[in-house]
């Protein structure tokens, strides 16, 4: 009986540790320690609402370095820290930001003349000048910097010859000839390779945005590592990283528009599984949490589930070389004549669309229009019955008695998977062809792919910049990335002649008709445009989630 | 002795060599490259030059005298996937959250698991006996993985009681040093039960009894004592187990710990940080090895070490 007590005792000292804890643990931190909802219900009890943030973003950012970021979280972070000379709104068009206007463009469309804004302030209160764009700019294309954005940057007349500079001195000459220069404190002149129609809405990304060189210059590498080594003259400060914890953002008061940021606070605790970022959604810890798909089939109706849609399209590629049958335009065809893209979606994909060409919804067409709505739907329809007929005719074109053994490699994550077996249910079904599924990891499937080692492959692909280019650049005969040796003279000739004209009607009428080409001949086989599933609680206003780039943009957020 | 222990050291750097390399060559084995999707962005002329400033360009055995030469000068490179931050720089920063939680959750199973195994034993063959043990079986058969999300959605978002993640104040602590201390409970309660039984029926806890000791004394003077000896001596590599293995508790609580970060060093070819963290984990566990040998040998007499005759 008395060790009974013995234990009890034991168990009431651990348990008063804990307790002690706990009263400490009072003092010092936030509401992330009372986790019974107290985001819900002390909101709508002060009726004043803190502009206060709270949200789960599902990785560390790397380096928060201008020139070397490549990853959508540190555009994010970075695009809420500093600015560029244009900041995209929630209709994604370019608004004034560091410059105090559109750009001047010349009429061959190669030279920009930008004015800044009078008395713009780092947000360490030192002045920011046009010279700090120039150095930015140098800096990202040195190839000691190691950017690997640094090919946007080489647009600019002269950007190639850095890249590829091989000593010190070469690139020191080569940045002095860089098309980019302060023609006084407020005015800065770019100059362009060629015409580049998108070019204004491309300065309000990342790699275009200044930076401060005598505080990034002695850093060197450390730069962007830790809250005290990042600078930026944007609507927020990086108050305090811990790494892989979370970031802290507090409003900039130094910031030209200052008046128009409302949020005064946002913290971003760094969670990377999505059902423990759900259950600190559901207790109240976070007001931003994006999901996976298969809580995005449970949660559907939920009145604070957002879609997002990306830029980004789900597709198919033939290997050509490998897999000779695939030369075959009606091979091609076939097999994409068979697939049920709306099934593909309705079982798999909840939330993405079925494609309707390659550029997804939403993808500019580089002359002020979507791309979509002008192309419309340029997709070989989901016709089994034809399909099948393309396929006979197809392999008696070749002398063929039957499809050659193929198989189709893809991810092997989330997703990834399971559209491989609905793809080879839909060949088997549809065509009456055996495909094997091989899915394996993103680094092999990426690495495979560009050493064109597949005969077919279930790809990716997101835009980069807002313009149909990033799209169809890559299907040029002999481009790397067109991975499937396809090659289409027309197509060549259209692409080449959009990427030298200054006729922005002309440019977009031949990316419409390029498209069409490549889909005709289903050279590649588009599934789906992706959208992610997104949880922001309703107090929460004036969110906007960017379909490319940047996850999200906090600058004109509230909270109600 | 000193012989003996030189001998251990020189053994444990030629072990901590032998895994390096293993780990060095093997990993280049991995498809892909540090650069992931950046690839597909780049032209090839472009990413040649990228390689070629990270000096991946050069053949694999020169790129492993080059690193090997850089480790012996304590310089364990710069993480690919977080540009400007040290290998060495990255470990400091989150292996502090593993070892805390390791630290909290041998805490609760050294207090836990020997309580339960002593009420255990006191009750042999009772009903608490076996209430005891069942609940140190539960214990061992339910993974962190099943535990862990069950803890953070009923106590976290049900109930409320505890913070379903993060980790930021003392509170936030509790969960996942509970989750992670699960099973080592049940190998400790186990483990004391059995030592306590065997002392119990030794003579001087019967000498005791007849000086007419009373119960409370004679089960912390006499059993206690002597019954904990054998379960301190495990505790050294259970402390390392513990420590090392907070993968999936720090995934599910959203610790920011050391575990995760060898997972995603792996899956983006962060040859340095995948190298830098093995050698960091081999040696932790070398170590311990070693220094439990030599605790072995100063607490029981009966194991000589070498060169002692």
């Amino acid at each position: 009986m008395k060790f009974k007590k013995i234990l009890s005792t034991a168990m009431a000292v651990t348990l008063a540790g804990s307790l002690l804890a706990a009263c400490s643990s009072n003092n010092n931190s936030n509401k992330g320690s009372e986790p019974t909802g107290s985001a819900q219900a002390s909101a709508p009890a002060s009726s004043g609402a803190k502009q206060e943030l709270v949200m789960n973003y599902r990785a560390e950012p790397p380096a928060l370095d201008v020139s070397i970021a490549e990853t959508s979280a540190a555009f994010t972070v970075l695009g809420a820290v500093s600015e560029g000379l244009y900041r995209l709104n929630k209709d994604m068009q370019p608004e004034p930001g560091l410059a105090s206007a559109l750009p001047e463009i010349s009429a061959d469309g190669l030279t920009y003349t930008i004015k800044l804004r009078d008395g713009l302030q780092w947000s360490d209160g030192s002045p920011l000048t046009a010279k700090d764009f120039v150095y930015s700019f140098r800096r990202t294309l040195d190839p000691a910097t190691k950017a690997t954005y640094a090919f946007i940057v080489a647009w600019v007349k002269g950007g190639e010859d850095v890249m590829a500079a091989k000593s010190a001195d070469d690139v020191k000459a080569a940045q002095e000839k860089l098309g980019v220069e302060a023609k006084d404190d407020t005015t800065l002149v770019i100059t362009l390779e060629r015409p580049v129609p998108f070019f204004t809405s491309l300065l309000s990304f990342l790699t275009f945005y200044p930076q401060k060189e005598d505080f990034v210059g002695p850093l060197g590498e450390k730069g962007g590592t830790d809250a005290d080594k990042v600078i930026g003259a944007g609507p927020f400060l990086l108050k305090s990283w811990d790494h892989d914890q979370k970031l802290v953002l507090e409003k900039n008061d130094k910031y030209w528009d200052a008046a128009n940021v409302k949020l005064t606070k946002v913290t971003l605790n760094i969670v990377k599984d999505n059902s423990t970022g759900l259950n600190l959604y559901d207790s109240g810890a976070s007001d931003f949490q994006v999901l996976s798909g298969e809580q995005y089939m449970n949660l559907k109706g939920n009145p604070e589930l957002v879609l997002k849609p990306e830029l980004v399209t789900g597709y198919l590629n033939f290997q050509e070389t490998k897999v000779p049958a695939f030369k075959n335009q009606k091979i091609r065809q076939a097999f994409s004549m068979a697939i049920d893209r709306q099934g593909l979606v309705d079982t798999i994909l909840q939330g993405s669309v079925p494609s309707t060409g390659f550029v997804p919804l939403g993808n500019l067409d580089g002359d002020s229009q979507e791309f979509r709505a002008v192309a419309g739907d340029a997709q070989v329809a989901f016709d089994p019955a034809k399909a099948k007929e393309l396929l006979a005719e197809g392999l008696k074109d070749e002398g063929l008695t039957q499809m050659p053994k193929v198989s189709i490699m893809g991810d092997d994550h989330s997703t990834g998977p399971k559209v491989l077996e609905f793809l080879v249910g839909q060949w088997e079904q549809n065509l009456g062809v055996k495909v094997v599924a091989s899915p394996m990891p993103h680094a092999s499937r990426v690495d495979n792919e560009l050493k064109k080692n597949y005969d077919i492959v279930s790809s990716l692909w997101g835009a980069d910049y807002n313009d149909p280019m990033t799209w169809l650049d890559m299907y040029l005969t002999g481009s790397s990335l067109n991975t499937q040796d396809w090659s289409n003279a027309k197509y060549d000739e259209l692409i080449k002649e959009a990427q030298t004209t200054t006729d922005a009607k002309k440019r977009a009428a031949n990316l419409v008709e390029a498209e069409k080409v490549l889909l005709e001949e289903a050279a590649i086989s588009p599934l789906y445009f992706r959208s992610i599933p997104v949880m922001v609680k309703s107090k929460v206003q004036d969110l906007i989630q960017p379909p490319y780039g940047p996850e999200f943009e906090l600058k004109w957020t509230s909270i109600k | 002795m000193l012989k003996y222990v030189l001998q251990r050291i020189i053994y444990m750097i030629i072990t901590l060599w032998v895994i390096v390399t293993a780990t060095f060559f093997l990993m280049k084995l991995l498809p892909g490259n540090p650069f992931g999707d950046a690839q597909m962005k780049m032209s090839p002329e472009n990413f040649a030059i990228l390689k070629a400033q990270y000096g991946l360009d050069k053949p694999e055995w020169q790129q492993y005298f080059i690193y090997m030469g850089n480790v012996l000068q304590g310089n364990f490179g710069v993480s690919y996937q977080f540009p400007g931050r040290s290998v060495v720089s990255v470990i400091q920063n989150n292996f502090k959250a593993s070892l805390e939680l390791g630290l909290e959750s041998l805490i609760f199973s050294i207090a836990i698991g020997l309580g339960l195994g002593a009420y255990a034993a006191l009750k042999h063959n009772k009903v608490g006996d076996y209430t005891a043990m069942f609940i140190a079986i539960v214990g061992i058969s339910i993974p962190s993985f099943v535990i862990s999300p069950l803890l953070s959605l009923y106590i976290g978002v049900k109930l409320g009681w505890l913070p379903a993640g993060l980790w930021d104040g003392p509170l936030h602590r509790i969960m996942p040093a509970f989750a992670l201390a699960l099973g080592t409970i049940a190998i400790l309660a186990r483990m004391m039960r059995a030592s306590m039984l065997e002392v119990s029926s030794l003579d001087y806890i019967k000498t005791a009894k007849s000086k007419g000791l009373s119960s409370r004394a004679i089960v912390l003077r006499h059993m206690i004592r002597n019954a904990i000896l054998p379960v301190v001596t495990i505790l050294g590599p259970i402390a390392v187990n513990v420590i090392t293995g907070t993968l999936v508790v720090e995934t599910v609580f959203a610790v920011p710990g050391l575990g995760s970060q060898f997972v995603t060093a792996i899956t983006s070819n962060d040859y340095t940080m995948i190298t830098g963290l093995t050698i960091f984990y081999a040696a932790i566990l070398v170590i311990v090895v070693f220094l439990t040998d030599i605790a072995y040998g100063l607490i029981d007499p009966r194991i000589r070490l070498a060169g002692r005759r």
